[in-house]
């Protein structure tokens, strides 16, 4: 088996404030693959943002990475000293945010901090980064490059501004591009041409992308393979056609059942009854079980392992294990 | 460039009526400062005992000092010596400032130990900082730069503090950290220039109280040594010979005034026009 471009394992990232220890992370293995878009989906709080920092080791106190390992092109990144893992970042592994329009210095022409990010890394002439600029600028679509390299941030639109984001990510032609709900904050259909733009990326420069989202529609649109997360764990992993055709977890079944599909007329959506529980309090055993509709005595003991469920498709529950059977009589 | 410059300055000056007469003020005393060589109709340090006391004539247009010098020619010198004091003081006390306020905020290790050193500093009033400051170092201008300096350090550092731990906390911010870049490049590209306009503002609101503590030193004998022209130290002259001859008094007095007071309306109204949240009122 190859190693995979990045790998985590057993990821524990925790915050230590006045009320407690918040586990936002718990327990998270996954890997990512050379040119792969990799999903990863969960309500607010289930860990995924945090799980996208500690990629780049950009969790800030009262955080902190307390366990597991991440290897990024074989190195372990948790290993590294502040100045190795600097020269990484924007470098090797780049990361795109969920507010285009407070992602770039107000007060820097957009050219100006593209080529910033050129220069943070490489030796190069003011020509050579205005020129590479100017490539970004039109392999991202921005239409008038030329004239448009001169401005500032507050003369672009939402979508332009996220294209320009990924430009500046794509700057020195990292091997994982991390985005954080990169559209989330865009309009239907400026999301459609980020997210085709993303995909198109990837099939021209092969970076990976490791997408945050918790929109099912982004990611049955773009990812090639999804993680579904839940307070701080993976519930399940499937490629993406598997996780939409035949979602094992309960959790899983429950969000995608909330969506309303355009084939079928139905009166009521279901929902996942309950709301998500504070972090502080999280259920004992399987951390679904006390929305779980199929919960059983087994899943209040121990918190179910994820386990191989068919060809890459993993899943943490119960109802797939061979406890469960003997626990069903 | 040039014209959208002119067209802010035209609107700066009708939207603040009254710091546009402050700018023009302290344009005035900058450039009385800089060419007080050309401008001066006489040596400031000409004595000469005929001319002791006299009032204000053909020849001595604001009269003349117990030692017969040119009072106009004193004040016009005088306003260098301020222009220098206050500008170096003021310039030295924001550089370090700042600094100190934006490394505090960035790096959390050192924010309690810089910050209470500010707060400690700042807990003495700034005359006895700058008297303790000369009493050590003794008479002459640099120490009273210095002093001026020292007592307005903590003022632009906790300024400085407040705005970086805001701006550090923008996205572009989290950007440039995830982009890779070394920290000199985010502090300086990325934080300074999103918190320079209050400090702009800072700047033309502490010169005033500059050029005020550099006088009440030489009045009281710990600024500038005689015969150096110094506002102050005329001031302190006409403590004597000020009932004689009024005019010792009322004309260095009314430069300080004047220049203080323009000082003090320009940095209001840069206030005004550089803080869009204070926009239309007052």
């Amino acid at each position: 088996m190859t190693v995979a471009l990045l790998e985590v394992e057993n990821l524990k990232t925790h915050f230590f404030g006045r009320r407690g220890v918040t586990k936002a992370v718990d327990g998270v293995t996954f890997s990512v693959e050379k040119s792969e878009i990799v999903g990863i989906v969960g309500e607010s709080g289930s860990g995924k943002s945090v799980t996208s920092l500690s990629v780049l080791r950009l969790v800030d106190a009262p955080g902190r990475i307390v366990d597991g390992t991440i290897r990024f092109e074989g190195r372990d990144l948790l290993a590294m000293s502040r100045e190795e893992m600097r020269r990484l970042r924007g470098r090797r592994i780049s990361m795109i945010f969920q507010e285009p329009g407070t992602s770039m210095n107000p007060v820097l022409k957009v050219g100006f901090q593209i080529a910033e990010a050129i220069r943070s890394h490489e030796r190069v002439t003011d020509a050579e980064a205005r020129r590479r600029t100017l490539e970004l600028m039109d392999l991202v679509g921005i239409p008038d490059a030329a004239h448009r390299i001169d401005q500032y941030p507050h003369q672009f639109s939402g979508g332009m501004l996220q294209r320009l984001m990924i430009a500046m990510g794509l700057a020195l032609s990292p091997a994982l591009l991390v985005a954080d709900e990169p559209v989330t904050a865009l309009d239907v259909t400026i999301q459609a041409q980020i997210l085709d733009l993303l995909r198109d990326l990837r099939d021209r420069t092969e970076a990976a992308v490791l997408l945050i989202t918790h929109d099912m529609g982004v990611v049955a649109e773009t990812c090639d393979r999804v993680l579904v997360m839940y307070l701080g764990r993976v519930v399940e992993e499937a490629p993406v056609d598997k996780l939409f055709d035949a979602p094992l977890h309960p959790y899983t079944q429950g969000l995608l059942g909330s969506i309303p599909k355009i084939e079928e007329k139905v009166e009521w959506l279901e929902a996942i009854p309950g709301s998500v529980p504070s972090p502080h309090d999280v259920p004992s055993g399987c951390r679904f079980s006390n929305r779980c509709p199929k919960v059983m005595d087994v899943c209040h003991t121990a918190e179910p392992p994820l386990i191989e469920h068919g060809p890459g498709h993993r899943v943490a529950c119960y109802l797939y294990t061979t406890e469960a059977e003997e626990d069903r009589g | 460039m040039l014209r959208n410059l002119s067209k802010t300055i035209v609107g700066f000056a009708r939207d603040h009526k009254l710091a546009a007469f402050g700018a023009v003020i302290v344009l005035l005393f900058v450039i009385t400062g800089i060419f007080a060589g050309q401008l001066a109709p006489k040596d400031p340090n000409q004595v000469s005992v005929r001319d002791s006391l006299v009032p204000p004539n053909a020849e001595f247009p604001l009269g003349a000092d117990n030692n017969g010098r040119d009072v106009l020619s004193r004040i016009i010198f005088g306003a260098r010596i301020s222009l220098y004091v206050s500008m170096t003081s003021v310039g030295l006390a924001a550089f370090v400032g700042v600094l100190l306020g934006i490394v505090a905020a960035w790096y959390r290790w050192l924010r309690a130990p810089i910050m209470r050193l500010m707060d400690v500093l700042l807990a003495f009033p700034g005359i006895v900082i700058a008297l303790t400051i000369i009493a050590i170092l003794g008479r002459g201008i640099e120490n009273v730069i210095l002093a001026i300096a020292i007592y307005q350090i903590p003022q632009f550092a906790r300024l400085a503090h407040g705005l970086a731990l805001s701006a550090q906390e923008q996205t572009y911010v989290e950007a440039a950290v995830a982009g890779g870049e070394s920290d000199v490049a985010i502090l300086s590209r990325y934080v300074f220039p999103n918190i320079v306009a209050p400090i702009i503002v800072q700047v033309s609101l502490l010169i005033p109280g500059a050029i005020m503590t550099a006088a009440g030193l030489s009045f009281i004998g710990l600024g500038v040594p005689p015969p150096t022209a110094e506002w102050g130290a005329m001031l302190q002259l006409s403590l004597t010979w000020g009932r004689l001859a009024p005019h010792m008094t009322i004309f260095p007095g009314l430069a300080l005034m004047l220049v203080v007071f323009g000082f003090n309306v320009l940095g209001d109204g840069l206030r005004d026009a550089l803080d869009p949240r204070l926009k239309g009122r007052g």
